[in-house]
């Protein structure tokens, strides 16, 4: 019961201090234009000519969910470095690890804080999306979307944490998290192998959502019919493992073996 | 030592190839300590062990009994710390930040806890205000406020005057004694500032090169390192004072005020000279005491031996 409040209570101080003016007002205005530019996408007069399934679907993932999930590129690597490696160059991780607080609880509150306002935000500009489109937002689209978004993030989060931790330095650990992942993409998308493009960031929650939605609506999603069995699971498995490995590494880290001098 | 509440045995710690702590044994008892000793002796690594901050390569640290590795949640629910250039949330206010800071130390009621403690430290009409505005002064004063607001037996404070103008630095240690007074709080207090940590401690830990080189009341440790100066109150000064000076053991001698200073060579023929002297030429003493040296005395004294 105690540990509960002691969680709660660190979410709340995280959220109110890492969200404080202006970095919470700054994602939602990024988040709204992010919205408005979708929205002049979907009514562009071309989108006709071809089945209108094929590019809802298409500029539906390629435009909402990889834009989402690439923008939060930039915004997880900026929130961890503030949550997390900023708090050990001011000298406020030592001020915290003197409370009594867990120290697993410590780090999961700002896991779960900054996780949760970027999926929230995130995750509003696609169902949004989805309705600017004529989606109905409990259709499967929607649902696969929101569940690669999820995936994404977490993976995201778990590679800007590590880095955040082993830094210790604010802008460093910002760079460090986009150069990183923004490497590892244009490495990826340089590769000859189609289904190689699986480990890409931005692709991988695209193979995802687009194989769930071949599985579900059969035939009927002929420009996704590319994306096999094995992408899917390469896509799923390279971020769902590189989470797991990552969130292990950072709490073990955390918890057992991080000196704060 | 039965009331001890700090103890460490043989504590090794490297960073790198820097040897921090040489085999340190601390005792911290009950009380308003001091743990005083050069720029990089080790006083704030040696604090970090004790808070479980950081891990030592060897040997033993407890508080209150507690190996401060493996239990220091429960340490650190009995103690409170303000660690040296402490950093706050700015954008916080004041009241905000305690209230958070009682939240995490369970405490009943944090709000009233917190205006409770704004009170006690003088902060109580800037409540409202960030953080960030703050004077050293005043965030030292909150730093104080949020160590204390857990109600902890044991206080850690870590060079707690070094920005702060000689009458706040007395402000905050009368803070520390009126707590240690009304409330039992211990405080552990590590400083440069010695003639105003020797108003308010009891015992001091001195600290050298990763070694304490030594520990113990004040008043144990100003008899052991004072310079053998007694002073003499008596009924006619000029008389003792002529008749002393043709005594051997007696190096030094000199009059201010209305006492008799006094350097001696060999205390125990003084002892049993002095009521001789006396007797002969039928004068009264009305106080004798040893001159006790200062802490900075005390200090300057142990650093110089051990650099021998």
């Amino acid at each position: 019961m105690k540990s509960k409040r002691n969680i709660l209570t660190l979410i709340l101080w995280e959220l109110e201090e890492n969200f404080s003016f202006p970095v919470f007002e700054i994602l939602i205005f990024v988040a709204v234009l992010f919205l408005i530019g979708f929205a002049s996408q979907s009514m562009c007069p071309y989108r006709t000519s071809i089945s209108l399934l094929d590019i809802v679907f298409s500029d539906y993932l390629e435009f909402s969910l990889t834009g989402c999930v690439f923008i939060s590129m930039f915004f997880t690597g900026f929130l961890f470095a503030r949550s997390i490696a900023k708090r050990f160059s001011n000298k406020e991780m030592k001020m915290f690890l003197s409370y009594p607080v867990k120290r697993r609880n410590l780090l999961l509150s700002k896991f779960l804080v900054n996780f949760i306002v970027l999926y929230l935000l995130f995750g509003s500009v696609l169902v949004f999306d989805a309705v600017l489109m004529g989606f109905d937002v409990f259709s499967p689209l929607v649902g696969f979307t929101l569940l690669s978004l999820l995936i994404s993030l977490m993976f995201l989060c778990s590679i800007s944490m590590v880095v955040a931790l082993l830094i210790k330095k604010e802008s460093l650990s910002f760079f460090a998290v986009f150069f990183l992942i923004y490497g590892l993409e244009q490495y990826v998308s340089g590769l000859k192998e189609p289904y190689d493009t699986c480990f890409s960031v931005s692709r991988g929650p695209m193979n995802i959502t687009a194989y769930l939605l071949r599985l579900h609506y059969s035939s009927k999603v002929s420009l996704f019919s590319y994306i096999t069995f094995k992408m899917f699971l390469l896509s799923l498995t390279f971020q769902i493992g590189v989470t797991i490995v990552l969130m292990l590494i950072s709490f073990i880290y955390f918890v057992y073996f991080l000196e704060v001098d | 030592m039965s009331t001890r509440i700090v103890y460490t045995k043989d504590l090794f710690k490297l960073f790198g190839d820097v040897v921090a702590l040489n085999g340190l044994n601390l005792e911290i008892p009950k009380g308003i300590c001091g743990f005083i000793g050069p720029n990089g002796s080790g006083k704030t690594t040696t604090i970090n062990i004790l808070l479980g901050l950081v891990k030592p390569d060897s040997g033993e640290a407890y508080v209150f009994g507690l190996d401060c590795w493996r239990n220091s949640y429960e340490i650190k629910r009995r103690v409170g710390v303000l660690h040296e250039n402490s950093s706050y949330p700015g954008n916080f206010s004041a009241q905000r930040f305690l209230e958070y800071v009682a939240r995490i130390y369970n405490v009943d009621k944090p709000r009233e806890k917190a205006l409770e403690m704004l009170k006690v430290v003088g902060l109580y009409d800037v409540r409202d205000r960030a953080i960030k505005g703050f004077s050293a002064g005043m965030l030292q004063r909150l730093g104080l406020a949020q160590a204390l607001i857990g109600d902890p037996e044991l206080v850690i404070l870590d060079e707690p005057t070094a920005n702060l103008d000689p009458s706040a630095r007395l402000m905050f240690l009368e803070k520390v004694k009126e707590f240690h007074r009304d409330h039992g709080v211990n405080f552990l207090i590590s400083t440069h500032i010695l003639p105003e940590l020797e108003k308010v401690c009891s015992w001091v830990s001195i600290i050298m090169n990763g070694v304490i080189v030594d520990q113990g009341y004040l008043s144990d440790l100003a008899s052991k390192y004072s310079a053998n100066i007694y002073v003499v109150e008596t009924s006619d000064l000029r008389l003792l004072a002529k008749e002393l000076e043709k005594i051997d053991f007696i190096k030094d001698l000199w009059i201010e005020g209305d006492k008799i200073y006094c350097k001696i060579s060999d205390l125990d023929s003084f002892q049993r000279n002095l009521p001789v002297v006396v007797s002969k030429i039928n004068v009264s003493i009305k106080n004798l005491q040893p001159q006790y040296s200062s802490l900075e005395e005390i200090y300057r004294e142990v650093v110089k031996r051990n650099e021998k």
